[in-house]
């Protein structure tokens, strides 16, 4: 990274993470015009800005949450990167438009280049995490969800009729089971070698 | 190696703190010296705290205000909350907050010439129900009203009242009238009046409330009456596609 103090723009890390609203909204205020317009200018129209800015949103809260995420960057500079790159590949998926997609670097900061790169590769494995999932029989995604939600293992297996003893061990093996597809599959071998 | 069940058992096991002291050590050491049992276990690792996130509590909470803050926000009115109002309410208040400091940016001004307050005003014939004595004051509102006779229509309609002073349905069109009319102080009562109680005319009277504070130029208020009307109302569909067009 180019730069190692976290930024005081850490401070909407943090207001995602603690769900503020006013932090939240200030987001919105200060840094949505800047997407909303470049999504415009770029066949989009605002509803799909709005989308794409709760999609980017989620993922830092993600990043924040599961990889405690350090804003060594402005903020500004690294939400509109992070949306307009996502917009572009949107834009590449669906249609036959042609985008030019500028490369990470030439006017960007390392830092701030290092922060959307990584962003960018978390939400990869984020992607592929839940598609590996869909992938999962129904005992073992509702053991997952329930006892990652509020339930207690007790209460997951008095849910499903089964014993205590056969939910533990069970989400061990889902949990083993996704990890076993996630190394099998290419997207991840792919990201290893990337980054 | 292809990570097998037993594995993923001592995983879950390690990261439970459930092994001993001298299991926990030589899983330690054998992660240190281990790269492909290293690997499998921060992949592992990583898989768990994925769905630990996924299907939180927070993590719900926190989609769901998102969407909520999203929904209120509004780009061609987001200058005014440049200003810092937004800052001023309290978070509990700020689906609220956001759409009152949102609607400000626009009150004034409406330059979408496309956009015209007459094409959205009340334009059904009416029928008053007869009742009585009131027959022919009725019969009489009824034909000024619907031959746009407004000024004339107001004082039956207002005799219609001393008689029968609850009627929602003559104070909606009487305030349709003084709407027409440009009585604006009138027509802003008697709307307000019907959409705080909660008669059958309660929506229409949102509905054609904020209509009639379009044609006096206060948005804010107009968007605020479409606001409040309830999604089972058969006026919904139409206040919200307002509300994206105001």
């Amino acid at each position: 990274m180019g730069q190692t103090t976290v930024h005081t723009d850490q401070k909407y890390i943090d207001g995602l993470l603690k769900n503020d609203s006013l932090i939240i909204s200030e987001i919105y205020s200060k840094y949505a015009p800047k997407v909303i317009g470049y999504i415009k200018k770029n066949s989009g129209d605002e509803a799909a800005a709005k989308d794409l800015i709760q999609e980017v949103l989620i993922i830092v809260y993600d990043q924040a949450k599961t990889k405690n995420l350090q804003l060594t960057c402005p903020f500004d500079a690294y939400f509109f990167l992070l949306c307009k790159r996502k917009w572009l590949n949107v834009l590449k998926k669906n249609s036959k438009q042609r985008v030019t997609n500028e490369p990470l670097g030439g006017f960007i900061s390392e830092t701030v280049a290092d922060h959307v790169t990584e962003t960018e590769t978390f939400d990869t494995k984020m992607e592929l995490y839940k598609t590996v999932f869909q992938k999962l029989g129904d005992t073992c995604k509702k053991i997952l969800q329930l006892s990652f939600s509020r339930f207690s293992m007790e209460e997951v297996a008095t849910q499903l009729d089964i014993s205590y003893a056969y939910a533990r061990k069970k989400k061990s093996l889902c949990i083993g089971q996704l990890t076993k597809w996630v190394q099998e599959s290419t997207e991840f071998k792919q990201l290893k070698e990337d980054y | 190696m292809a990570l097998n069940e037993e594995t993923s058992l001592l995983f879950d096991q390690y990261l439970e703190n459930e092994l001993s002291d001298a299991v926990t050590t030589a899983f330690e050491t054998r992660l240190s010296q281990d790269s492909e049992f290293a690997n499998d276990f921060a992949t592992y690792k990583e898989m768990r705290s994925f769905l630990a996130n996924e299907f939180s509590e927070e993590k719900k909470a926190f989609a769901s205000n998102l969407k909520n803050i999203s929904d209120a926000y509004n780009l061609e009115e987001s200058s005014t909350k440049k200003r810092g109002k937004l800052i001023q309410f309290k978070p509990w208040q700020l689906a609220v907050a956001a759409s009152v400091v949102l609607a400000l940016g626009v009150v004034f001004f409406n330059q979408n010439s496309s956009l015209d307050y007459t094409d959205y005003q009340f334009e059904e014939r009416i029928s008053l129900g007869v009742r009585g004595d009131s027959d022919a004051t009725a019969k009489e509102a009824e034909l000024l009203f619907n031959t746009q006779e407004y000024a004339k229509a107001i004082p039956q309609f207002e005799q219609l009242l001393l008689q029968d002073p609850n009627n929602a349905e003559v104070q909606f069109y009487k305030a349709i009238a003084h709407d027409a009319v440009e009585d604006f102080n009138e027509a802003n009562t008697l709307f307000l009046a019907l959409a705080k109680g909660n008669s059958a005319y309660k929506n229409k009277a949102l509905y054609y409330g904020a209509i009639s504070y379009w044609k006096q130029d206060d948005i804010l208020q107009s968007k605020q009456l479409l606001h409040e009307i309830p999604e089972n109302a058969s006026e919904y569909e139409k206040a919200q596609q307002l509300l994206e067009k105001l």
